[in-house]
């Protein structure tokens, strides 16, 4: 999955706002821009859209504190 | 679809049933009344095998599907009058054996699974504090590491088997500055020096398990009984409130079948003017209303535990089943008082009790109201 699609997906499905700035070194945790609903929905459409299982303990802020974050975890999981 | 069971699971459906009317009955009025808990029962069940339902054969337990493992909870509170140990039960299978099955290192695993399975040891999970409950990551607990080890200082209440556990799961802030995501969670011995279980304390419903404060000071855990990844804390709640969410609540439905029963049994034979209290409609549509919130409970959290069981997103079914279930236990029991008259709100009747127990669902595992946010929140609200 690209980054420009996990941005859309956080834009569109979560945040409920297709003109929202998301960097790809943003913050989305800490911020609370993602609360921890989000976080478990962005983890469920990532496993179900790319057949990977993300075991919860790897929901982690190195993994998923940005765009770039899981972009690099997803790639790991390939 | 298929709404159909097999043989082999209505054979253990009926004898989990039989079971806990035989065995898990004793004087609960009584235990109810003076708040105690019967570690005998417990043993018991644990050795019937209640605890390993759900747990894998390779880690000690039978392994049943989810789907089948509710429906023995639920056979079991249909059986079991006692409201308060069918809840243990199910907190102990879903909060703790499912955090430390899918958190453990095969060495925690290996060391407190098998006392847990085996009824020896209880596991309190400790995360509501007196500053932070339905907001649970708010929490002020803290971990440093030192060394080889964590020195942890937290203030846990409302802790079930808080008062008698013999280790606890721990959840507390490993890194101050990350919020949630600075939160780890830890197995600690309840033996260790600056751990304090505090005396049970009085409470409205489910009093037959003791609940209460826990307290942490300069308590030194190995690294080695952290559980999960440090900064997992938040992740592993989350997971395991999903579980307890899907799943505790089945005992609940077993409990409405008994007082269905009981309703139906007592609206023939309860004469009124020469006449079956059952023939008065007002009566009659109680039943029927607890009929229908049973069956439709029963849809609702064998599907979520299908879902659970597939591995599938249940989000939202989880936190539907939770305040359904809840709701409608407490609408049953209150309905259940009614049909009873007077009989209904004398304590030793056992009817009234169900009422105080069902509220206790309304607030553990998230109250209702979270479920709802957690709801709106998925259908985009
Ligand atoms: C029988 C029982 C057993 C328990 N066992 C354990 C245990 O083993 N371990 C443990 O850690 N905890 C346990 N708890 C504690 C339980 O998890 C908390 O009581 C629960 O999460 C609610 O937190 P609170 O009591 O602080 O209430 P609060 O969070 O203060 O809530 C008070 C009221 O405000 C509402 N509210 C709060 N925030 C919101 C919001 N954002 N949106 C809408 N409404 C809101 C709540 O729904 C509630 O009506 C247990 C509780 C009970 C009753």
């Amino acid at each position: 999955m690209s980054l420009e699609e996990i941005r859309q997906y956080i834009q569109l499905e979560l945040l409920l706002d297709e003109t929202a700035v998301i960097e790809d070194d943003e913050d989305l945790l800490l911020s609370e821009t993602l609360d921890s609903l989000s976080v478990t929905r962005l983890v469920q459409h990532l496993e179900s859209t790319l057949r990977v299982s993300i075991p919860p303990e790897d929901v982690t802020l190195e993994n998923f504190q940005s765009l770039n974050a899981i972009h690099a975890y997803l790639g790991s999981r390939e | 679809m298929d709404f159909s069971w097999t043989e082999e699971q209505n054979a253990l459906v009926e004898d989990a049933r039989r079971f806990a009317r035989e065995e898990l009955g004793g004087d609960v009025v009584a235990r109810d009344a003076a708040g105690t808990f019967d570690r005998t029962l417990w043993k018991r069940a644990a050795e019937y095998g209640v605890l390993g339902w759900a747990v894998p054969k390779e880690h000690g337990g039978s392994g049943h599907d989810l789907v089948t493992a509710v429906r023995l909870l639920e056979a079991l509170g249909e059986g079991c009058r006692d409201n308060g140990l069918t809840f243990g039960l199910g907190a102990q299978m879903w909060g703790v054996q499912t955090a430390l099955l899918h958190f453990g290192t095969p060495e925690q695993i290996e060391r407190f699974l098998p006392p847990s399975l085996a009824g020896d040891s209880l596991t309190a999970y400790c995360m509501t504090e007196e500053g932070s409950g339905s907001d649970a990551f708010g929490l002020a607990a803290t971990a440093v590491r030192e060394g080889g080890e964590y020195v942890l200082n937290a203030d846990k209440v409302l802790i079930t088997f808080g008062p008698v556990a013999d280790a606890a799961i721990v959840f507390a802030k490993t890194n101050p500055d990350a919020g949630r995501w600075g939160i780890s969670a830890f197995l600690v011995d309840a033996s260790a020096p600056g751990y304090t279980a505090h005396p049970v304390e009085a409470k409205m419903g489910l009093r037959t398990v003791p609940f209460g404060r826990v307290t942490l000071e300069d308590v030194r855990v190995p690294a080695d009984q952290l559980l999960g990844k440090e900064g997992a804390g938040a992740s592993l709640f989350t997971f395991s409130q999903g579980w307890e969410r899907s799943l505790v609540l089945a005992p609940q439905l077993g409990a409405m079948q008994r007082q269905i029963d009981e309703c139906v049994k007592f609206a023939r034979t309860r004469k009124r003017a020469g006449t079956s209290i059952g023939k008065h409609q007002a009566v009659s549509h109680r039943i029927a209303d607890m009929k229908l919130r049973l069956e439709t409970g029963r849809l609702l959290l064998y599907k979520t535990a299908w879902l659970q069981q597939k591995g599938l997103p249940n989000l939202m079914e989880a936190a539907l089943t939770k305040t359904y279930l809840g709701e409608c236990f407490r609408d049953s029991a209150l309905a259940a008082i009614a049909i009873h008259g007077g009989d209904g709100y004398r304590t030793k009747a056992g009817i009234e009790r169900d009422l105080r127990d069902a509220i206790g669902g309304l607030i553990y595992g998230g109250t209702t109201d979270i479920q709802r946010n957690i709801v709106a929140g998925l259908l985009g609200l």
